[in-house]
């Protein structure tokens, strides 16, 4: 065995760069099969504890991503009333309003009711709790999710101005209607953190400034008079979407069906797991051929080093010879190549694993901060180990190849050294 | 007692039809050595293969030690010629990237008998023999193998053949490669240290001058046939 490390030293320009290659693939295999199985989790956890999503009808995907992830946005409004009807429907437990299309220095705005913090659920059936403050007080209050804390450094009190669109380029800035920050919300590890909530009476209100609803006189009214209670049951004009949770799972086909024939708005009820597996086998190509691609990578690392090892073994003849004369068997000489390669390999996928954990360090808060998806740490998951061990499996089976030649060699050679 | 027996032994290459070599028979006796001389092709090497248990052999016509060779299985034969043998060959003797000690000390590695045979510290005595064949062991010894002079690595190539006192040592040409003074000088010292050891040396050359380190002389072409040495 040292004979081997003394081998590989001598050699350590050429093993170095085979060890790197290797190191590399493994990186990369890794943190696409990390990236992959921590967005599923992370987009299945923000999901978890909403049972329906009724928004103007759209696309399934769509509707998910704008909700539930404040990514796009669902389009047109749809009547407030709508969240009163639902409520009324058999087997419904709760309904959460959401108003969305602004956002504060990048991250979604959402307007919507205590009930959100009330009964959304996360993570299977966890809820949301407040750090610090309370939910809403006043028309004016805001609550921010840890990350948004976190990255801006707000606090309780803290004055915040929202912008127009989705962007975090701010085309038009509400800084007539500033919110205070009243609720810190802890850190859920899903979309929510990266979200601003603040009450439906005041998203409409910056929305209802000099942009009445010209077209219903009747509605702007009403909307005026709740502005001024700022309680609960504040019904707004103009929704985007609605969250459902039910009492009972098996009402769910009666809702969609009276969605799907709801006369006034096109309605969509989304349900968030479907909607989920949908965008999951859409983007599913591209994660295959990235899979795929990332195979590919440790399969030439791995036909590198069975290149350099066999390249090797022609210049080694005379070591391998001399080994031979001072009593190694064949078996032994192959022994050693087996060993180097696992050597090879076993530093390559240390290496790699370093490479991995640092790039895990680099690009959590990043990812954290765009898309609320933790990458779950250092720690390695059944699967990666199995990934790790099969590597590490193939490389010696890999170098079986060169092994089984210098045992033909040295048969061959004996211990004449023909150079 | 012979520590080298051959007899009556012929050897065919695979895919070759002529003989190399015909009822060949030699003996060599513990603390012997003896040359062997005779031109290129005329089966010296073979010989030693033979000897060496690299080649697979008859049974009952090598025997080493004791030991019929060509009743050992392969690997058995590279385990006995790690314990009991010691080789020297003509060039290129040394592990490159290995330091001079750690050349001499490779069949430690692979034999435990070797190893078991040396009283005390390994290193003090790969030190030991590089002293006795005219290496400075302080500032040789840590060197790379392919750092020393030709006449450097064949000594110690000889030193690693004498580790642990093996009971036979060949030498296959060891001298070719040398100039004539360090030819005699490189002779004279393995000479001395193989009766040192007790060990029965048998070298293959065909160089004319060095007679005189050996006990006896043997033509290749004088093998052949029953009792056809001496």
């Amino acid at each position: 065995m040292k004979l081997v490390v003394q081998s590989v030293l001598n050699r350590r320009f050429v093993v170095s760069l085979t060890v790197f290659a290797i190191a590399l693939s493994v990186a990369l295999i890794l943190s696409v099969e990390r990236l992959r199985d921590s967005a599923r989790t992370s987009f299945a956890n923000s999901a978890s504890g909403v049972d329906l999503i009724i928004a103007p009808r759209s696309n399934d995907v769509q509707i998910l991503l704008a909700t539930l992830f404040g990514v796009g946005s669902t389009g047109t409004g749809m009547s407030g009333d709508v969240v009163a009807l639902l409520k009324d429907m058999p087997g419904v437990a709760w309904t959460v309003p959401l108003m969305q299309g602004d956002n504060h220095k990048g991250f979604p705005v959402i307007g919507t009711s205590d009930a959100y913090f009330e009964h959304f659920k996360h993570s299977r059936g966890k809820a949301l709790v407040f750090a610090q403050g309370t939910p809403f007080a006043d028309p004016q209050s805001a609550v921010i999710g840890a990350e948004v804390a976190e990255r801006l450094s707000y606090g309780l009190g803290t004055e915040i101005v929202n912008a127009h669109g989705a962007g975090s380029i701010a085309l038009e800035v509400h800084d007539e209607a500033p919110f205070d920050v009243t609720g810190i919300l802890a850190r859920t590890n899903t979309a929510v953190d990266r979200m601003v909530f603040v009450s439906l009476q005041g998203f409409e209100a910056i929305h209802a400034e000099g942009k009445a609803h010209p077209a219903d006189p009747l509605a702007a009214l009403t909307q005026e008079d709740h502005a001024q209670n700022g309680d609960d049951n504040f019904v707004p004009v103009q929704i985007n979407a609605a969250y459902v949770g039910l009492s009972n799972r098996t009402a769910v086909l009666g809702i969609q069906r009276a969605i799907a024939t709801y006369t006034e708005d096109p309605l969509s009820a989304v349900m968030p797991n479907v909607a989920l597996l949908q965008l999951w086998s859409i983007t599913g190509t591209a994660e295959s051929a990235l899979r795929l691609m990332s195979l590919a990578v440790v399969v030439a690392s791995m036909i590198g080093m069975v290149v350099m090892l066999s390249a090797a073994l022609e210049a080694r003849r005379r070591e391998f010879a001399i080994l031979r004369a001072v009593g190694a068997s064949p078996r032994d000489v192959v022994v050693m190549i087996v060993a180097e390669a696992l050597l090879v390999t076993a530093s390559g996928i240390l290496i790699g694993l370093l490479i991995f954990w640092s790039g895990i360090l680099l690009a959590e808060p990043l990812l954290s901060a765009q898309f609320g998806v933790t990458l779950g740490g250092q720690s390695l998951n059944a699967s990666e180990t199995v990934l790790l061990l099969t590597i590490l499996c193939f490389g010696a089976l890999a170098s079986l190849l060169p092994a089984w030649r210098v045992y033909r060699m040295t048969l061959a050679d004996g211990l004449t050294t023909k150079l | 007692m012979s520590q080298i027996s051959v007899s009556d032994f012929s050897f065919v290459w695979p895919g070759s039809s002529a003989a190399v070599l015909q009822n060949a028979s030699l003996n060599v006796e513990a603390g012997e050595r003896v040359m062997l001389r005779g031109p290129s092709g005329s089966g010296k090497s073979t010989l030693l293969a033979a000897i060496s248990g690299v080649i697979d052999i008859p049974k009952r016509a090598v025997t080493v030690a004791g030991q019929d060779i060509g009743a050992l299985p392969a690997s058995k034969r590279d385990r006995f010629r790690a314990d009991h043998m010691g080789l020297i060959f003509q060039v290129f003797n040394l592990v490159p990237w290995l330091s001079a000690v750690d050349n001499i000390l490779l069949p430690c590695r692979f034999s435990k008998r070797r190893r078991d045979r040396i009283a005390g510290p390994l290193d003090k005595e790969a030190h030991r023999l590089m002293a006795a064949l005219g290496l400075k062991p302080d500032t040789l010894g840590a060197f790379q193998a392919s750092t020393l002079s030709v006449g450097q690595q064949q000594r110690v190539a000889a030193a690693r053949a004498l580790i642990g006192a093996p009971e036979v040592i060949l030498a296959d040409e060891p001298t070719s490669a040398l100039d004539p003074d360090t030819k005699d000088s490189f002779m004279q010292l393995l000479s001395q240290q193989a009766q040192d050891s007790g060990a029965a040396l048998l070298m293959v050359s065909h160089d004319e001058g060095l007679d005189r380190h050996f006990d006896r002389v043997v033509e290749m072409s004088a093998l052949s046939g029953v009792g056809a040495y001496q």
